[in-house]
């Protein structure tokens, strides 16, 4: 080791700053150096926008043989933001990821001795997550958007970007795909292990496909896989919640997530 | 300086840690010394607020460790070497602290350099050995200048050279006036670097004085005895009260009674002796006389020590 000596104590070597800030720094330096953090950032963007280009050309190439409520019902803008559904699964399990790393290397340890308030802690992870994939979300979705109304184009069935609802659509379906990774941040921290994590965030995203269709339809609304789809959906369905409460129920999944996620980390020994 | 007060830490009926108090002044480097399960790294998660203390109180420098806004320049604690994220590299993992606490960045260079990472600062601590964990470790304690370190088995794994660095370095902390708080459960270990010693056993506070103070108290004196008629003299100190070991050697270590008194009695016998020599109790003799009926059932005790 180095012969170097510690030098002095020099307690005002740098101003401090808002610890809360400092604890958004902390979180976000962790998610961009977290292996492969970029990896499934770059899968989720890859894997929705093709989703959305298979949807939607499918779409117009099925379009000569819809029926007539068939095309009625027909949603160009939700069939080319459908890639929610790979964003909710992958970048959820990126929010599982960022938490069970902490428990399964010990580093949550040295986590919490550096930000000893817990709350703040997981606030701040739930913070960088949710901008984050945010971001990342509205980025798969605008290049959805834009290669599956390319696709629809053919058929005359594509809509303007500044047509009604698009944006709104866009925008929703970004803030549920990162509402769906702060469920895989609360996950994790409540049952500390990734592969238990996991599971419980693919039954959160499709789990509602296995057992919904025992439910009533008026329940089925209301499971995180429907309401996601609800939120990128333009054309109202009976079948499915508007797009503000679902994604208001999404955003509300998100929180039950994360407040006993808080409970329980207050709690718990590191 | 770190201030425990009647702490005690519960698992169900096992009691970790029952009722501790102690203070670790600043300017010296204290010894937290006890067995493997005495409760040492219990009260160190507690202290930096890791574990919920069943009952009591920790404060540093007069405050809750969960009331600091930015921990890491109040103290600076090596718990255990694989509180880091193996795909993260060393200079990362530092970084985030840094981050975390306000701390400059380039401190992260500084403190890699001192614990000799620096050619290694942008490898990912999943490829690294032990000992350049503990280092890292090291590195992450020193990282926030604190006026308060804390170290837990700071040397597993550490190569002699390290191990001489660390002993310099922590003695250079503490006459800068810093509190320096390393816990072993090597007796040897603390004996080179501590001022102070806390014994622990059981959860409990066995001893905390000045090494010397322990050693004088504690550390039992024997003396070495060589005779011609080793087993005529062995036969007459036991009469007298002594306790005898044999040594490796083929000599007796012999407790209970000085050497004058030996070498009366070797005289009122006839018998000639070869050596007489009264030795120090070391650390060593103390430790395990606070400790050994803490840690062991008695019927090992005498086993363990070859009576």
């Amino acid at each position: 080791m180095s012969t170097t000596t510690i030098p002095s104590p020099t307690f005002a070597l740098v101003p401090t700053g808002s610890p809360r800030v400092a604890a958004l720094r902390a979180e976000w330096t962790k998610l961009r150096t977290l292996r492969s953090a970029w990896t499934t950032m770059a899968i989720s963007i890859a894997a929705s926008v093709s989703l959305a280009a298979l949807a939607a050309s499918s779409n117009a190439r099925d379009w000569k043989d819809m029926t007539a409520e068939e095309r009625l019902a027909f949603d160009p803008v939700s069939v080319s933001l459908l890639g929610v559904l790979f964003g909710a699964l992958v970048l959820g399990a990126l929010g599982v990821r960022t938490m069970s790393s902490e428990y399964s290397t010990g580093m949550i340890r040295s986590t919490a001795a550096a930000i000893p308030r817990r709350i703040r802690f997981l606030l701040s992870k739930v913070i960088v997550v949710a901008a984050s994939t945010f971001f990342v979300a509205l980025l798969a979705n605008v290049a959805g958007f834009a290669i599956g109304q390319a696709a629809l184009r053919g058929e005359d069935l594509d809509v303007s970007i500044t047509a009604g609802g698009s944006i709104e659509a866009i925008v929703a379906g970004s803030v549920a795909v990162s509402a769906f990774a702060v469920i895989g941040v609360g996950l994790a921290t409540i049952v500390k292990r990734a592969s238990v994590a996991n599971t419980l965030m693919a039954l959160v995203v499709i789990g509602g496909q296995l057992v919904g269709t025992a439910m009533p339809p008026s329940a089925q609304r209301f499971l995180p896989f429907n309401a996601l789809q609800a939120s990128v959906s333009v054309k109202r369905a009976d079948e499915l919640l508007s797009q503000g409460v679902a994604l208001g129920f999404i955003v509300g999944y998100a929180v039950v997530a994360v407040v006993v996620a808080t409970c329980l980390l207050q709690r718990r020994d590191v | 300086m770190i201030e425990v007060e009647h702490l005690t830490k519960r698992y169900g009926d096992v009691v970790a840690v029952d009722d501790i108090s102690f203070t670790v002044r600043p300017g010296h480097v204290t010894g937290f010394l006890g067995p493997n399960g005495a409760g040492k790294s219990t009260t160190m998660r507690m202290i930096l607020g890791l574990d919920a203390p069943t009952s009591g109180s920790v404060l540093i420098d007069r405050r809750r460790y969960r009331q600091l806004d930015t921990p890491l320049r109040t103290i600076g604690a090596l718990l255990d070497a694989g509180a880091v994220d193996d795909g993260r590299t060393a200079a990362n993992h530092l970084l985030w602290m840094a981050h975390s606490n306000g701390i400059e960045p380039t401190q992260v260079g500084h403190v890699l350099e001192l614990v000799g990472l620096t050619d290694v600062a942008d490898r990912r601590v999943g490829t690294f050995s032990l000992g350049m964990r503990q280092r890292l470790g090291i590195a992450a304690a020193l990282l926030g200048d604190a006026h308060v370190v804390m170290f837990d088995e700071p040397t597993n794994g550490l190569d002699p050279d390290g191990i001489i660095w660390l002993r310099a370095t922590m003695r250079h902390l503490a006459d800068q006036g810093r509190t320096v708080f390393v816990s072993s459960h090597l007796m040897s270990e603390v004996a080179q670097t501590a001022d102070h010693v806390i014994v622990i056993g059981r959860g409990r506070i066995v001893a905390d004085a000045p090494i010397d103070v322990i050693v004088a108290q504690h550390g039992l004196a024997n003396v070495y005895v060589r005779a011609e008629r080793q087993h005529d003299l062995t036969v007459e100190l036991v009469r007298h009260g002594a306790q005898l070991e044999p040594t490796e050697d083929g000599a007796v270590s012999v407790r209970g009674l000085d050497s004058a008194a030996i070498g009366a009695i070797a005289a009122a016998e006839g018998i000639a002796l070869s050596e007489l020599t009264p030795r120090q109790p070391s650390l060593e003799d103390a430790f395990f006389e606070l400790t050994h009926d803490l840690t062991l059932p008695t019927s090992l005790v005498g086993a363990t020590r070859g009576e």
